[in-house]
C-alpha cells in the first residue's frame, strides 16, 4: 500500500517549505480556494468517510456541519497537538518530520468551515515541533497561503500558535479552549458542544492533526479515492504507535483494519526476546486492554468496538508474560491520578482512591475484599464525570481486573507478583 | 409554544421555558435534586456531580444542574441508577473529608452534611488514610488564614469552586484561585495578593461546607444555637437585606438575607463584618451628666428630667429657636418623624438636620429637585437595559458596592459599558470602564462640557477649567448619543457648592440624550430619602410638603399643636456656625458626630465649646459625646425595628432581634420621654404606631402597613413633579483651582469601602481587614519630593497637620491627594478649612 501522511516523512527537509512543494506540497491549497466552494469541501470530507484521528472516531465531514448557519459571531478551527495519551506518538512525528502538511490541511479546512482565525494547540513539551512549526507558518504567509487574500481568492485567514503547560487534561477540547482562554485548564461540562460555543463562546471546529492531514490528499485526489482505503466505516490509512514488548517499535502508516497480530508480529517483528504475549493495549492508556487470544482483529474502530475496546489513538502497547498486570495499572492510574484536572468529584477522588489501592496492592498490603472494591470504583466513575478522562482511567481499570483477575486475586491473597515487577515506561 | 418545553419528571408533566435546565424544571415540581456547586447566580459548571438523574435514552447520568431541559425528555430523579449515582458522589466527597464535624464551625448548616444523611451510602467501604494537602512545602493540616478575616481549611473544601466563582464572576475580583491539580487541588489565593475582595465575606456564607470560616464566628458558637431576625444593613444607602444571627443579646453574626431585587445573597463586608459593632463592649453603659466638668453616670430617670428641665430653661430664656437638632442619615423613617416632631412641635424651632458629614448641603430647592428626579428613577435589576452608565462624581464601588454589583453584571453579560467621572480613578473593576478624572470639585465645569459637546459646541477652550481632554469628552459624548444611557449623580454632585447647577446640567444631559435615558441620584446614607420624607430637614416638613406659612399651619393643626415656628431654619452648617457665634444655645445630637466628621473640626469644637447645654445621643462616646453635657446610650440597630428608604428608592423594614443592650435605649424611647417631659401629650407604644402615624398622614406612605413592607420591600412612589424648568443657557466654566505655591496639593477625601464613620471602628474584624488611616497619592508626585510607599509623612494645611503613612496610588490624580475620612484616631478633619470650598495642602516626608 502506498503511504499518505508517511509518503515523505523520511524525505530530508521535508519540514521546509521548498522541500514540501517540490514533493507536491501546496497544489491541494489552490485547487481547494478556486475549485470549491466551502460548503463542497465539508460535503466532500463528508463523502471520504474521515473520521477523527484523536480517540473518539468522530467522522470529520459531519463535525464540520455541524457549526451554525449563517452565524455571526466568528468561527474557530483548532488543531489539537497535545498528543498526550500515554502510547501515542504519531502526531509529533508528523509534526516536526512534515509540518507543511499539516499546515495545509489545516488552512484548507479553516477555508471550508469559513474561519477566519486558526489555532494550533501544541503539548508543552513539544517546543521543537512548535519552533519548526511557526517558522513554517512564516514560509507560507511569505508564500501568500495564509494572511489576506490568500491565493487572490478573497479568503483571510492567521493561524495562531499556542503552547500548552505540559498537562493531559489540555487535550480534552474543552479544557484546551479554556487553556487558550488563558484559564486553568478544567473541562467544560457538554452541552454545549464546541461547534456551537467554544473557544470564547464561539462556533469552534477542533481536529486531531492526524485528521486535518488527511484533509489535503482528499482534496487531490478525490473522496471516493480515500474512501476506497481502509473498511467500509473506517475509511483511509492509520498511523499505528507500536510500543512495549516488541522487537521493532515504531510508527506505522497502514490500511485502516490492518490485523493486530499482524500489526504485531509483521510489523513489530514480534515480541521482544521472543517471550509469549500477555496482553495488549490496542489503542492508547486509556482503552481496554486485550489478551492474547483476543489479538486476532482488524484494526478499525467497528472490528475493536465489538471486542468491547476501542481504536483510540491507535497506541498499540504491547505487554509479554514478564508483565505483573497489577504494577502496569498501578503505574497506568497514576498517571490518571497525576492528570486529573480536579474539578469533578468521581475522577478526583476516585482516580486517587484507585491509586492508593493499587499502591497497597503492589506493595503485597492488598486485602481479598480490594479486588471487588476496585472494579467498583471504577464502575461508579465511568460515565459520571465531566470529561472521559475519568472513563479512561475507569475503563482500563475495568479491563485489567476482569481479564487478569486471577493476578489480582493472587497479588490480594498474600501470593508474589506474576513476571516481574519491571514495565519498560519506567 | 416555541419558546416553552415540556419534559416529564419523576412521572409528571411540567412545561418551563426554554433554555432551563432539569434543575429548574425539578425545582418548580417541587422535586429536590442535591447539589453543591450549583448556584443560581452563576455559570453552571456540573463539577460536584451531586445532582445526577436519569435521562430515558440517555447512556449517562446527566446533572440536572447543567443539562437543559428539552421538548418530550423524561428524567427520573429517584431510579435506582440515578440513586445510586448520587450515592457513588456522596462516597467520593467523603474519602477524604475530615471526620471533624463536632469542631467545624459549619456544623448543622453543611451541605455535605445533610447531603450525606440523605443521599450518602450508609457504610464506609475505605481504609486508606486521609489526605491531607501539601501546599507552599507544608502539610496544611488545619486552617490557614486566607485573607485578614477568612479562614481556610483545604482538607475540608470539597472543590465545587463556588468561592473563586463568586469573587470573579460577580464581584470582579481576581484575589482567589485554584492551585495544584487533580486530588490535590486547593483554594487559596495567590502569592503575595492579599484576599481583599469586599465581598469576601460572601464566600463564607456560600462555601457549602465548613472550608472557608470567618474569623469572628470561628468557635464561637454552634449555628443551631442561634436565632436569625430579618434586617437591613444600615451602613450605605444600598439597603441590602441582612439576616442577623444572635443568641440572647449577643449578635454572632450578619448574613445575607437574599432579597433578589437588592443584594440577591451578596453584601458587602463593611455590612458583614462591620455590622458587628453592635456586640462591642466598649458602648456607651449608662446615661451620664456633667457634674463639676466631669462626665459621672446616672440612672435614665435623673438624665431625662434633667434633658428636659435644660431645655425648657433655654426655651424660656431664648426661645425654642435657640436650639438646635442634628440627627444622622441612618435614623429610621419612624425615629426621624419624631426627631421633626420634637423639634418643630415641642422646640418651636426649624433648625434640625440629618446631615452632618458635608458643608455644601443641598437646599430645600435642590432637595425637591432630587427628589422628583428620584420619583422617575431605575430600579436595580433593570440597569441592565441601558446601554451606557455613566458615573459622575461618585466613588461608587466604595459608597455603594452593592448597587455597583448591579453594574458589574450589566457589564459583565455584555449588555453596558461603563463611564466613571470622578477627581480620581475610582476602579479597575469597573471594566471595561472609561475614566475621566476632573479636578476636586469640578464636577460643573466637567459636566458643562460634557453638556455642550453633546451640543456640539467647541469644548477646547473650557476643557482645561475642569483639567480633561477635550478628545476623552467628545468621545463620550459620541458614546452616549447612541443607545440609552443611564447616569448616577453621586454624592459629590449635589453636596457641592454649585450642587444646583450641577443637577441641572444633569437634567440638561438627560433632556438631550432624550427620553430613554433616565437619571439615577446615589444617597450614601441608609435613610437619605426617608428623612427627608419625614421632615427631618429644616426646609421640608414631613412627607415632602414645602415648610411654607399654609402648609406649616395644616400640620399645626394635624399635631393639634398651636404653632409652629416660622423661621426658615437653619442646617447643620449654619447650626454649628450659629452656635460657635453663641446664637444657638443648645444642641439635641442624635447619633452624629460632628467633632470627628464634619468637614471643619474647628469649627464643631468651638461649637461644642460655646453652646450653653449639649445632649448627645451615642452607642459609643465620640469626639463630640466627650465635650457633651449629657450623653444618652443609645440603642444599636438589632435592637429596635423600623423603616427605611434605600438609595433605589425602596422602602424595606428591618426587626428588633433582641431587646436594648447595655441599658441603652432606642433613639424613638429617648426623644418621646423627653418630650413627654416637656408635655406632650402623645405616646406611642413602639416604632409601628409612630409608623402608623405617618401612613395616616401621608400620601407617600398611605396604606402600607408595618409588616406590609413586605419581606422584599417596596419601591416607593414618590409622586414628585417630574419635571421641572430650568434655564442653563448662561452657565459659563468657572476658574479651575489653583492651589498656592506653599501648598501645592488639593486634598480629597471621603469615606473607605470597608468604615462606617466611628461605628465600624468597633467591630474587631475591621481593625484587621483595614488597619488605620493613610494618605493616598500618585506616584508621580511621591517621587518628585522622594518619598515612597508606607513612608511616614506629615500632610499639612493652613489649619492644621497630621502624621499619616503613604501609599501610592495609581488612581489618584496628580496634583492631589486622598485621606479616608473614617479614621476617628487620625482626625482628618483638623486639615480642614470650614469656609472655604477646597483644601490645599503640603505633603513632607517625617
Ligand atoms: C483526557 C483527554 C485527552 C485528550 N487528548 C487528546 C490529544 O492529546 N490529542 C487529540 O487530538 N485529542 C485528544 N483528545 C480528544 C479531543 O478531546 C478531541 O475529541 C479531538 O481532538 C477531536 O479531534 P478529532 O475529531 O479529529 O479526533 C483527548 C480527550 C480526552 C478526554
Ligand atoms: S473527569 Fe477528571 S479530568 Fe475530566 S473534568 Fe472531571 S476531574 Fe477533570
Ligand atoms: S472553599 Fe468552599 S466554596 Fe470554595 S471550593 Fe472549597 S468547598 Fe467550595
Ligand atoms: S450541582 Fe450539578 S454538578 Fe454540582
Amino acid at each position: 500500500m502506498e503511504k499518505i501522511l508517511f509518503k515523505h516523512i523520511d524525505t530530508p527537509d521535508q519540514n521546509k517549505i521548498e522541500t514540501y512543494m517540490a514533493n507536491g506540497g501546496y497544489t491541494a491549497l489552490p485547487k481547494a480556494l478556486k475549485e470549491y466552494k466551502p460548503e463542497e469541501l465539508v460535503e466532500m470530507v463528508k463523502k471520504s468517510g474521515l473520521r477523527g484521528r484523536g480517540g473518539a472516531g468522530f467522522p470529520a465531514g459531519v463535525k464540520w456541519s455541524f457549526l451554525p448557519k449563517g452565524t455571526d459571531r466568528p468561527v474557530y478551527l483548532i488543531v489539537n497537538a497535545d498528543e498526550s495519551e500515554p502510547g501515542t506518538f504519531k502526531d509529533r512525528q508528523l509534526l516536526e518530520y512534515d509540518p507543511h502538511q499539516t499546515l495545509e490541511g489545516t488552512i484548507i479546512s479553516a477555508y471550508a468551515i469559513n474561519c477566519h482565525d486558526a489555532f494550533i494547540y501544541f503539548r508543552g513539551e513539544f517546543a521543537y515541533a512548535a519552533k519548526v512549526m511557526e517558522r513554517c507558518i512564516e514560509e507560507a504567509t511569505e508564500k501568500g497561503f495564509i494572511g489576506k487574500n490568500i491565493l487572490d481568492s478573497g479568503y483571510d485567514l492567521n493561524v495562531h500558535i499556542f503552547r500548552g503547560g505540559g498537562a493531559y487534561i489540555c487535550g480534552e477540547e474543552t479544557s484546551l479552549m479554556e487553556s487558550i482562554e488563558g484559564w486553568r485548564a478544567l473541562s467544560r461540562q457538554k452541552p454545549p458542544f464546541p461547534a456551537g460555543e467554544g473557544l470564547w463562546r464561539c462556533p469552534t471546529i477542533i481536529n486531531n492533526v492526524e485528521t486535518l492531514s488527511n484533509v489535503p490528499h482528499i482534496v487531490n485526489k478525490g473522496a471516493e479515492w480515500f474512501a476506497s482505503i481502509g473498511t467500509e466505516k473506517s475509511t483511509g490509512t492509520k498511523i499505528y504507535c507500536l510500543s512495549g514488548h516488541v522487537n521493532r517499535p515504531g510508527n506505522y502508516e497502514l490500511e485502516m483494519g490492518v490485523n493486530l497480530k499482524e500489526l504485531i508480529y509483521e510489523y513489530g517483528g514480534g515480541i521482544l526476546d521472543d517471550r509469549p504475549l500477555k496482553a495488549v493495549i490496542p489503542g492508547g492508556s486509556s482503552t481496554p486492554v486485550l489478551k492474547a487470544d483476543e489479538i486476532d482483529v482488524k484494526m478499525d474502530f467497528e472490528s475493536l468496538a465489538a471486542k468491547g475496546t476501542m481504536l483510540g489513538s491507535a497506541g498499540v502497547i504491547v505487554m509479554h508474560d514478564g508483565t505483573c498486570m497489577v504494577s502496569a495499572l498501578h503505574r497506568l492510574i497514576h498517571f490518571y491520578e497525576h492528570e486529573s484536572c480536579g474539578k469533578c468529584t468521581p475522577c478526583r477522588e476516585g482516580t486517587n482512591w484507585m491509586q492508593k489501592i493499587l499502591t497497597r496492592m503492589i506493595r503485597g498490603e492488598g486485602k481479598p475484599e480490594d479486588v471487588d472494591l476496585l472494579f467498583d470504583i471504577a464502575s461508579n466513575v465511568i460515565g459520571n464525570t465531566v470529561c472521559p478522562l475519568g472513563d479512561a482511567a475507569a475503563m482500563p481499570v475495568m479491563s485489567f481486573v476482569e481479564k487478569f483477575r486471577d493476578e489480582f486475586d493472587n497479588i490480594c491473597n498474600g501470593g508474589k507478583p506474576k513476571g516481574t515487577l519491571k514495565f519498560p515506561f519506567k | 409554544m416555541a419558546d416553552q418545553v415540556t419534559l416529564t419528571i419523576e412521572g409528571r408533566e411540567v412545561t418551563v421555558p426554554k433554555g432551563s435546565t432539569i434543575l429548574d424544571a425539578a425545582t418548580r415540581l417541587g422535586i429536590v435534586i442535591p447539589t453543591f456547586c450549583w448556584d443560581p447566580r452563576l455559570r453552571s459548571i456540573a463539577a460536584c456531580r451531586m445532582c445526577l438523574v436519569e435521562v430515558e435514552k440517555s447512556p449517562k447520568l446527566v446533572t440536572a444542574c447543567a443539562a437543559p431541559a428539552m421538548d418530550g425528555m423524561v428524567v427520573k430523579v429517584f431510579s435506582d441508577k440515578a440513586v445510586n449515582g448520587r450515592k457513588a458522589v456522596m462516597e467520593f466527597q467523603l474519602v477524604n473529608h475530615p471526620l471533624d464535624c463536632p469542631t467545624c464551625d459549619k456544623g448543622g448548616e453543611c451541605e455535605l452534611q445533610n447531603h450525606s444523611f440523605s443521599h450518602g451510602p450508609g457504610q464506609k467501604r475505605t481504609s486508606e488514610p486521609r489526605n491531607r494537602v501539601i501546599f507552599d512545602g507544608k502539610y496544611v493540616f488545619d486552617e490557614i488564614p486566607i485573607g485578614p478575616v477568612i479562614w481556610y481549611n483545604s482538607n475540608r473544601c470539597i472543590k465545587c469552586y463556588k468561592c473563586t466563582r463568586l469573587v470573579k464572576e460577580i464581584a470582579g475580583d481576581a484575589d482567589l484561585g485554584a492551585f495544584n491539580r487533580g486530588y490535590k487541588t486547593i483554594l487559596h489565593r495567590h502569592k503575595n495578593v492579599p484576599f481583599k475582595s469586599e465581598f469576601s465575606g460572601n464566600t463564607v456564607q456560600y462555601c457549602p461546607v465548613g472550608a472557608l470560616v470567618a474569623d469572628s464566628f470561628r468557635f464561637k458558637e454552634r449555628t443551631w444555637m442561634l436565632e436569625q431576625t430579618p434586617s437591613v444593613c444600615h451602613l450605605c444607602g444600598d439597603g441590602c437585606n441582612t439576616a442577623l444571627w444572635h443568641q440572647g443579646q449577643k449578635l454572632f453574626r450578619i448574613y445575607a438575607r437574599w432579597n433578589n431585587h437588592v443584594e440577591d445573597g451578596l453584601i458587602c463586608d463593611r455590612g458583614r463584618f462591620g455590622g458587628l459593632y453592635a456586640d462591642d463592649e466598649r458602648r456607651l453603659q449608662h446615661p451620664q451628666i456633667r457634674k463639676e466638668g466631669k462626665l459621672v453616670e446616672v440612672s435614665w430617670n435623673e438624665a431625662i428630667r434633667y434633658v428636659a428641665d435644660m431645655l425648657e430653661n433655654i426655651m424660656d430664656k431664648h426661645g425654642g429657636e435657640s436650639i438646635g437638632f442634628i440627627g444622622n442619615e441612618m435614623l429610621s423613617n419612624e425615629e426621624a418623624y419624631l426627631f421633626n416632631r420634637f423639634a418643630r412641635q415641642v422646640i418651636g424651632t426649624n433648625n434640625l438636620d440629618f446631615r452632618f458629614e458635608d458643608r455644601h448641603l443641598p437646599s430645600k430647592e435642590l432637595n425637591f429637585h432630587l427628589l422628583s428626579i428620584m420619583s422617575d428613577r431605575v430600579p436595580y435589576i433593570d440597569f441592565k437595559k441601558f446601554d451606557n452608565i455613566l458615573f459622575v462624581g461618585a466613588d461608587s464601588e466604595v459608597r455603594h458596592p452593592v448597587l455597583t454589583l448591579w453594574v458589574k453584571r450589566a457589564i459583565y453579560s455584555g449588555a453596558s459599558r461603563t463611564y466613571a467621572a470622578y477627581h480620581r480613578k475610582t476602579d479597575y473593576n469597573l471594566h471595561p470602564a472609561e475614566s475621566i478624572e476632573y479636578f476636586p470639585q469640578g464636577e460643573y465645569n466637567f459636566l458643562l462640557c460634557l453638556y455642550k459637546a453633546l451640543k456640539g459646541d467647541d469644548i477646547k477652550d473650557i476643557t482645561s477649567s475642569a483639567g480633561v481632554r477635550a478628545e476623552d469628552v467628545e468621545k463620550w459624548a459620541e458614546d452616549f448619543k447612541n443607545g440609552k444611557t443611564l447616569i448616577f449623580a453621586g454624592e459629590d454632585v449635589y453636596n457641592n457648592p454649585r450642587g444646583t447647577e450641577n443637577i441641572q446640567l444633569i437634567e440638561a444631559i438627560r433632556d438631550l440624550l432624550g427620553q430613554e435615558s433616565k437619571v439615577n441620584i446615589l444617597f450614601d446614607g441608609a435613610n437619605y430619602i426617608g428623612n427627608i420624607l419625614c421632615g427631618a430637614t429644616p426646609g421640608i416638613l414631613p412627607f415632602g410638603v414645602d415648610n411654607i406659612y399654609d402648609n406649616r399651619k395644616a400640620l399645626a393643626d394635624s399635631w393639634g399643636a398651636e404653632k409652629l415656628s416660622d423661621s426658615e431654619g437653619m442646617n447643620t452648617a449654619e447650626m454649628l456656625n450659629a452656635a460657635a457665634e453663641g446664637k444657638l444655645k443648645a444642641l439635641f445630637i442624635l447619633g452624629a458626630d460632628p467633632v470627628g466628621f464634619y468637614p471643619g473640626r474647628g469649627i464643631a469644637e468651638k461649637a461644642m465649646k460655646k453652646a450653653e447645654f449639649k445632649v448627645v445621643c451615642e452607642t459609643f462616646l465620640t469626639e463630640t459625646g466627650k465635650s457633651a453635657d449629657v450623653v444618652l446610650p443609645l440603642a444599636a440597630f438589632p435592637e429596635y425595628e423600623g423603616t427605611l428608604i434605600s438609595t433605589e428608592g425602596r422602602l424595606q423594614s428591618f426587626q428588633k432581634a433582641y431587646e436594648t443592650a447595655y441599658t441603652s435605649a432606642e433613639g424613638w424611647r429617648i426623644m418621646l420621654r423627653i418630650m413627654q417631659k416637656l408635655g406632650f401629650e402623645e405616646d406611642y407604644n413602639g416604632p409601628e404606631d409612630i409608623w402608623n402615624e405617618i401612613g395616616d398622614n401621608s400620601e407617600i406612605f398611605s396604606n402600607i402597613s408595618h409588616k406590609g413592607v413586605s419581606f422584599r420591600g417596596l419601591l416607593i412612589d414618590m409622586k414628585f413633579d417630574k419635571k421641572r424648568e430650568t434655564d442653563i443657557s448662561g452657565f459659563e466654566a468657572v476658574e479651575a483651582p489653583k492651589p498656592p505655591p506653599e501648598y501645592p496639593l488639593i486634598l480629597t477625601y471621603g469615606t473607605s469601602v470597608y468604615q462606617k464613620r466611628h461605628l465600624t471602628h468597633y467591630a474587631a474584624d475591621m481593625e484587621k481587614i483595614e488597619p488605620g488611616a493613610r494618605i493616598y497619592m500618585n506616584t508621580k508626585n511621591a517621587n518628585s519630593i522622594d518619598i515612597h510607599d508606607n513612608d511616614t509623612v506629615r500632610v499639612s494645611s493652613g489649619k492644621g497637620s497630621l502624621t499619616l503613612k503613604l501609599t501610592t496610588d495609581q488612581r489618584v490624580r496628580p496634583g492631589t491627594v486622598f485621606i479616608p475620612t473614617n479614621f476617628i484616631e487620625a482626625e482628618f478633619n483638623t486639615l480642614l478649612d470650614s469656609k472655604a470650598d477646597l483644601t490645599f495642602v503640603k505633603v513632607e516626608k517625617l
